[in-house]
């Protein structure tokens, strides 16, 4: 892993069109601003791995009835949209 | 086109009802073409997501609205121009469900949607930073919540 320093206002490039810099930096806190092309996607680390987990927890591996799925709407199944 | 899946066996369909996720789903980037299947005697609010690559490989989805009514995010441009939307009333959404050895407590993913352009069939599952929707909202209780 490569480690850099940089002070407040100074920035780095990642390739040739990801620019990040260092925004502010307070308690322990570092602010950020990321420069990017619009189809890079960007994401506090453990919000996208919580994600990969959870759809991994999705996959299903047992049998499943949808029937008895939608039995646990009955209340509201009348209300459906879309 | 047929393929082999292990709820399903056999099922046979149509190459122009693939949806292809670009960046595949996280946690699975390898595979990029899935089918929904709906069982027509049912409700209508789930569905099955089944790899088309990969027999093992299937989901539960559902209609968020169905127990959310003002679910609302934006969809990032970025996806918006990769899956080439361009009326808001092409795109369908759906959330991926986790259901337990309990059904009563299954979950679904309100913080990680399934953006559809239903025109072209192009998906992409876009991760919101937003803290009013949580990765384990459960379904049934909000059922009896919105009642």
């Amino acid at each position: 892993m490569l480690i850099l320093t940089r002070k407040i206002d100074e920035s780095i490039v990642i390739g040739d069109d990801i620019v990040i810099k260092v925004v502010s930096v307070e308690d322990g806190k570092v602010k950020l601003g990321i420069s990017a092309p619009k189809d890079t996607s960007i994401h506090r680390l453990e919000v996208y791995q919580s994600i990969r987990e959870e759809n991994r927890e999705a996959v299903v591996s047992k049998e499943i009835s949808i029937k008895d799925l939608d039995s646990m709407l009955q209340p509201k199944k009348m209300n459906e949209k879309g | 086109m047929k393929i082999d899946t292990r709820h399903f066996g056999e099922i046979e369909f149509q190459e122009k009802n693939i949806i292809c996720f670009c960046r595949g789903l996280l946690g699975f980037e390898e595979f990029k073409r899935y089918i929904l299947i709906d069982n027509q005697d049912t409700g209508g609010v789930f569905k099955w997501l089944q790899a088309v690559d990969r027999p093992d490989l299937a989901f539960i989805v559902m209609n968020p609205y169905c127990i959310m009514p003002d679910y609302e995010f934006d969809i990032p441009d970025g996806v918006v121009e990769k899956l080439g939307i361009e009326k808001p009333e092409d795109v369908a959404v759906f959330t991926i469900v986790v259901v337990p050895e309990d059904i009563s407590k299954m979950t679904t993913n309100l913080k990680a949607p399934v953006v559809v352009n239903s025109v072209n069939n192009k998906a992409e599952q876009v991760v919101l930073e937003d803290d009013r929707y949580s990765l384990k909202h459960p379904v049934a209780q909000s059922m009896k919540d919105a009642g």
